[in-house]
């Protein structure tokens, strides 16, 4: 009889066996970041994931080493990271009912990397502010990483850029030192987005960027050209211009096209083309003739046949 | 003997005739050594030395003498060109008494490219050189002897360094020699070496070098051309080309690389302090500005009391974060920075000396109250001691200089 109860308990073990095997992670434990890629001195929250109940389990935290959380539910954490490339090991153990049944450990590294861009289009000299993208032009992006690793910074052509535009899963170009790209407005005036990841070759440190890229439509900005002063770019010409000498010069400059010798540049007084103007087209010599007062209106434009967007126009009121 | 005395009378009476107009016509100065425009040199024309007590070549006209003799106390708020201005430049000198240590001022007249001679404590002008060069947009100077201008032929522009001579008395001849034209440049502090940014290409290629052109090397190079350089004592920076809404980045260079100090802010315009501890910035999307202060060493931000573009400003001393600034006293609806650095838009300001540290603002000057005009502070900057603020009025590109020793 004691035998046959024997058997029965050992014939019954793995019932209960079982019954303590009952999974309550729907697959490896992995631990994920917020953000994906921190920066130096981000917070950052860290979540314990694949867990079927975590109200059911407890998790303990242990930042470099030591104990910083632990509870029944408590599957996520925040921790603020150090400077760049200075690692902060999280690590986390999922128990139920006493039993450690998983555990997880990664490594943060704090890394960045910045995206500085700028239009493939023209500008007025001296102008020391940004080129801006047209819908029909090109433009230039620059990743600028910071990332570190074993206290020592990673040159830049040794890291692996992969640049996305919008969400596209395509890569726009992936390469170890690929930290520019050259690319057309994708979606002509709408605004963009650019990504790039830069990571190690071991992809054990990373960082990610995005820019938001909006274009713009060319402008024209006409200057005066006066013979001593010569081209006063400190006063563009506002939507009046009153002639109080003999005679102005005027020079118009296109912002933001792609070439300045491609389109055709037409000046017009009350509607008529000016045929007398400098050799390029972008200037003109207004000369009062007689007396009395007037106002007349004068237009610039210019027009790329060949690039649907860049076209422009601006007029302004000469009065004497 | 008759016909004689009638030529003579007749000789006399156009003398009191023309002396006349000339009295009824010619413009007086006011308190802040401005000129009432004008005709102002018809009598400064006929008797170039201030000759019967008008004012000496005043307006808008080019200066065109030697001698700019002018007694009239020295106002703290002063004009210093009467004309449009290259830009000038402080130096330490030592006063006509020997009492107090007065600020020399040299400055170039835009139209001529003349250099003239002030001091802090004088309004008298002294043309040092009449050399004339038409049209000079931008002066970098090293010291009063040596500086570079530039220019536009065609749109080319041409950069010229010129050599005075220190030794010569009275006026003098300019010169000197072209140098290759870079695109943005800075120099550093102690004014011996040229930190600048040449568009080659697709890209750019930044090189530092000596003042005289000597010493050219290559200390980076990158796809993107529009890099605004910065220099302090303590380093090399770039910076991205600011336009509003757009983030904006300094770096510090270093072997090559670029190391970044601050960045992500919209429209992002910097100003590195002489010593490299502060970097002022100024923000900008549409026609909303800020200005902050950033301590490198402790990493702090301190927001600014008061709002304006960063490059209005100019740090008082070596590592002191206070800065003097032109403050307008509105932004009308724009795309700032970028109206303001294409000419699109203009400022009144009004003039503070600004501790974003503490979040104090001492108000300086009010032009348009002290000095009956508006201006529009730009290239400014404090000489060595801290005691002079000087600026081009973009308004109309004169040369001024506010006295700081009244705070």
């Amino acid at each position: 009889m004691r035998a046959l109860l024997v058997l029965a308990v050992l014939l019954s073990a793995p019932l209960f066996a079982s019954a303590e095997l009952i999974p309550v992670l729907g697959g490896a434990l992995e631990l994920s970041t917020f953000p994906a890629a921190p920066r130096a001195r981000d917070t950052v929250t860290v979540r314990a994931e694949n867990v079927l109940s975590p109200g059911n389990t407890t998790f303990v935290w242990r930042v470099n080493g030591a104990v910083v959380e632990q509870g029944l539910g408590r599957s996520a954490i925040t921790v603020t990271v150090g400077t760049l490339g200075a690692p902060t090991t999280v690590s986390v153990s999922a128990t139920e009912n006493g039993i450690v049944r998983a555990q997880k450990t990664i490594t943060i590294t704090p890394a960045e990397v910045d995206i500085v861009w700028e239009g493939n289009t023209s500008v007025p000299p001296f102008y020391a502010g940004l080129p801006l993208t047209n819908p029909s032009s090109t433009l230039t992006l620059s990743a600028v990483p910071g990332i570190v690793k074993s206290s020592m910074r990673v040159p830049a052509n040794e890291l692996v850029y992969s640049w996305y535009v919008d969400d596209s899963r395509t890569a726009l170009a992936v390469g170890t030192g690929k930290s520019s790209v050259v690319m057309e407005t994708p979606q002509f005036a709408n605004p963009f987005t650019v990504r790039v990841i830069a990571e190690t070759r071991d992809g054990t440190v990373r960082a990610e960027a995005h820019a938001d890229i909006r274009p713009v439509q060319p402008e024209i900005v006409v200057y005066e050209e006066a013979p001593l002063l010569g081209l006063i770019f400190s006063r563009a010409l506002g939507n009046v211009f009153h002639l109080a000498e003999e005679e102005v010069t005027l020079r118009a400059f296109p912002l933001y096209v792609s070439r300045l010798d491609a389109p055709a540049y037409a000046w017009r007084l009350n509607g008529s083309p000016i045929v007398d103007t400098s050799d390029d087209g972008r200037g003109v010599t207004f000369r009062k003739s007689g007396r009395g007062g007037g106002a007349f209106s004068v237009e610039f434009s210019l027009e790329n046949a060949s690039l649907l967007f860049e076209r422009a126009r601006t007029t302004f009121l000469l009065t004497l | 003997m008759r016909r004689t005395l009638i030529l003579s009378a007749i000789a006399l009476a156009l003398v009191l005739i023309v002396g006349f107009f000339a009295f009824i016509t010619v413009p007086s100065q006011n308190g802040s050594g401005e000129a009432d425009g004008g005709a102002g040199g018809l009598f400064g024309s006929l008797f170039p030395f201030n000759f019967g007590g008008g004012d000496a070549g005043g307006g808008d006209a080019p200066l065109s003498d030697e001698l700019l003799e002018d007694t009239r106390p020295v106002p703290p708020l002063r004009k210093v060109s009467d004309g449009p201005s290259a830009g000038g430049f402080f130096f330490e000198k030592e006063s006509d008494d020997g009492a107090e240590e007065a600020v020399g001022i040299r400055f170039v007249e835009r139209q001529t490219g003349h250099v003239y001679e002030t001091a802090t404590d004088t309004l008298t002008a002294r043309r040092i050189s009449n050399t004339t060069i038409p049209g000079i947009e931008e002066v970098v100077w090293q010291n009063k002897n040596n500086f570079i201008i530039r220019y536009l032929e065609g749109e080319a522009v041409r950069t010229f360094r010129v050599e005075l001579d220190a030794a010569a008395e009275g006026e003098q001849s300019v010169n000197g020699s072209f140098l290759d034209s870079w695109d943005r440049a800075a120099l550093d502090p102690a004014r011996e070496e040229v930190l600048a940014v040449f568009e080659a290409g697709s890209g750019s290629r930044v090189s530092l070098f000596n003042f005289d052109g000597s010493g050219l090397r290559s200390v980076f190079t990158s796809p993107l051309a529009s890099w605004v350089p910065l220099q302090s004592a303590n380093g090399a920076y770039l910076a991205s080309a600011p336009a509003s809404g757009v983030p904006g980045f300094l770096y510090r260079l270093s072997n090559q690389t670029l190391i970044k100090i601050v960045g992500g802010i919209s429209g992002f315009m910097p100003v590195v302090s002489p010593s490299g501890r502060y970097v002022l910035y100024s923000s900008a999307d549409g026609n909303t500005v800020g200005l902050s202060l950033y301590d490198t060493e402790s990493r702090e931000t301190f927001e600014s009391p008061l709002d304006t573009l960063a490059v209005k400003c100019a740090f008082v001393s070596t590592d002191a974060p206070t800065v003097a600034c032109g403050v307008p006293s509105e932004f009308p609806k724009g795309a700032y920075p970028n109206d303001w650095l294409l000419g699109r838009a203009a400022f009144s300001d009004d003039i503070w000396l600004i501790d974003p540290t503490s979040g104090l603002a001492n108000l300086l000057a009010l032009p348009e109250v002290d000095a009956d005009v508006a201006i529009d502070v730009a290239n400014p900057a404090v000489d060595a001691s801290g005691a002079y603020f000087g600026f081009i009025n973009k308004n109309d590109l004169s040369f001024w200089t506010l006295s700081l020793k009244q705070q």
